[in-house]
């Protein structure tokens, strides 16, 4: 059962900010949707054999080569200044 | 509306221009504004790269075979210079300055970009309601909804408004809009095409495919899709195979698991079973086979992909990119601002959902015991792949969902239940038109092939299409 402190902790976890008007309609829904998961709780898994035929993934050589440009990085920015991404001060 | 190969030989023949074959596009897109299908149209570059693709046709010098061709991409694609929106406020005026691989490959091949492809926020959605600018609807029937997340692409596709395009698939995105528009859909087996420039959602489980009119066209692109790329650590050295062209089907063992069959509405199981007859008469033997753990795999799936989901969508903190709030003390208040302002509310609760399987306390019993099931049911499906060549079943358990019809978010995920498991298997599957339900609504059939034997499938589909013409019963106006 997901509570509305519940909620309120995972929004915060989240960096979300959930309304007081919006609460009760995401605790349901969470409600619902944590219940609906809860269903594999009853699987029973078979032991696994290890004889898999996907591949891993490969790493590239670690070698250096050009990289996005500093004009092109801060081009999204929301407050770029003098080439940096700036930010509020914190404190 | 012609196949792929059929426009190209025009094109070679100089019967059309590209030029005109574009302007043709752009009036349908115009035309059929109020489907919703695109969030951006590039008029004047799709012009400008029709009119290049005219100069080498003139040449006697096309790219491929695809050059001059115009398609869409869904908008989760990035595209330099061209915004990239994701269908969300969130990157509302993104404009990225590189190209994911794919539009690499096709903008090589001198395809033309006619726009982006309208979706559901961030690709969580099976309507393309969720799009935080306007819904598309389906062009089969405006009253129903176009299935999704790559709903756009679908219904531009089956409307005439696009030659093919590119979808993602997480969990059924690119297949179950397929199905809902009567067109053809690729998901491919995972690693074999880049994901190098799509935004992430679940990133163990996304993965780009094309979408078009019929299955002979996903033959056509493929191969200039797939290829290993090391700016995505996951892409397999793996490069493509010719797609044989079959006569029939003799010696091939067609699964049939009954979990995919459970819950669908009777047209859509009336439909598909109509195919299994038509794939009997073309030489194949069915079988009857059974996978239970796909009864777990839908809750599985929600598991991982929001936990994965809750990690990829950190980044949209309002300093690098995307959308910033204003008004704020912290930066602890920035970000969380920024983000309460700008996702939709399914993708807060998918976040939310993500963060409570990975919290403290929790991760065992749901996301440990997810990541156990989708091993168990890997192991299930190679086991029953080495006993058949391939499987088929429905692509969704409904052949339509009304437009507007405010589900609840759990009767939602339910329709995803035939196809989810592909995504957490890694296993390659595609969606063919193989017939309608009463109330005349496509319905897709699904087949699902082994690893890295994505060539295989489109084959066979490819085959089944013939036999049958579904793909080209029904659609937009003959305007091309």
């Amino acid at each position: 059962m997901i509570t509305s402190e519940d909620v309120i902790k995972i929004a915060k976890l989240s960096m979300l900010e959930i309304g007081e008007d919006e609460l009760e309609s995401y605790r349901e829904e969470l409600d619902s949707i944590v219940a609906f998961a809860d269903t594999i709780a009853q699987a029973e898994i078979p032991a696994l054999t290890g004889e898999e035929d996907f591949s891993l993934p490969r790493y590239r050589e670690d070698t250096a080569r050009p990289s996005d440009t500093q004009e092109d990085v801060l081009r999204n920015a929301s407050n770029p200044d003098f080439g940096y991404f700036a930010v509020q001060k914190q404190g | 509306m012609k196949k792929l190969s059929e426009l190209s030989a025009l094109l070679r023949g100089r019967e059309i221009s590209s030029v005109e074959l574009t302007r043709a596009y752009l009036d349908a897109i115009g035309e059929k504004k109020e489907l919703g299908a695109y969030l951006t149209v590039t008029a004047e570059s799709a012009l400008e790269a029709a009119r290049a693709a005219d100069a080498r046709y003139a040449k006697g010098e096309p790219l491929s075979a695809i050059d001059g061709i115009p398609c869409v991409l869904k908008d989760n694609i990035v595209t330099a210079g061209v915004k990239t929106s994701c269908a969300s406020r969130m990157l509302e005026n993104y404009v990225p300055f590189y190209d994911a691989f794919v539009w690499e490959r096709l903008r090589g091949a001198g395809a033309v970009l006619l726009g982006k492809g309208n979706m559901d926020e961030f690709a969580m959605g099976s309507t393309t309601e969720s799009s935080a600018f306007f819904p598309t609807r389906n062009p089969v029937n405006p009253d129903y909804v176009p299935g999704g997340s790559s709903g756009g692409v679908a219904a531009a596709v089956a409307a005439g408004l696009a030659a093919f395009g590119l979808g993602s698939d997480t969990g059924g995105s690119i297949r179950q809009p397929a199905s809902f528009c009567g067109v053809s859909g690729l998901k491919p087996s995972y690693g074999r095409v880049s994901r190098y420039g799509l935004v992430a959602y679940g990133s163990s489980l996304d993965q780009i495919g094309p979408m078009s009119r019929c299955a002979e066209d996903l033959a056509l692109l493929f191969p200039l899709l797939c290829g290993r790329d090391e700016r995505d650590m996951t892409s397999l050295e793996l490069p493509p195979r010719a797609v044989p062209a079959l006569e029939d089907l003799k010696g091939l063992r067609v699964g049939v698991p009954e979990e995919l069959y459970n819950n669908c509405e009777e047209g859509v199981t009336e439909a598909v079973r109509r195919a299994l007859d038509t794939l009997r008469a073309l030489g194949a033997e069915t079988v009857e086979v059974r996978i239970p753990l796909l009864d777990y795999s839908l809750p599985a799936y929600y598991i991982i992909a929001c936990a994965e989901a809750a990690s990829n969508l950190n980044r949209y903190d309002g300093i690098r990119y995307g959308a910033c709030a204003e008004g704020y003390h912290s930066f602890a208040q920035m970000v969380t601002k920024t983000r309460s302002e700008n996702f939709g509310s399914e993708v807060k609760r998918r976040i939310m959902l993500g963060n409570y399987v990975l919290s403290a306390g929790y991760f065992d019993a749901y996301y440990r015991k997810a990541q156990q099931l989708r091993a168990a049911l890997r192991q299930e499906f190679s086991r029953v792949l080495t006993e058949v060549d391939l499987l088929v079943s429905p692509v969704s358990p409904v052949a339509g969902l009304r437009f507007g019809a405010q589900m609840k978010p759990v009767e939602v995920y339910q329709t995803d239940i035939c196809t989810v498991p592909v995504n957490l298997t890694g296993l390659p599957a595609l969606s063919v038109p193989c017939g309608f339900d009463g109330k005349g609504l496509p319905v897709g059939m699904q087949l699902i092939g082994r690893h890295c034997r994505d060539e295989e499938l489109i084959a066979a589909a490819s085959l089944f299409e013939r036999a049958t013409n579904y793909a080209w019963v029904r659609g937009g106006e003959d305007r091309v």
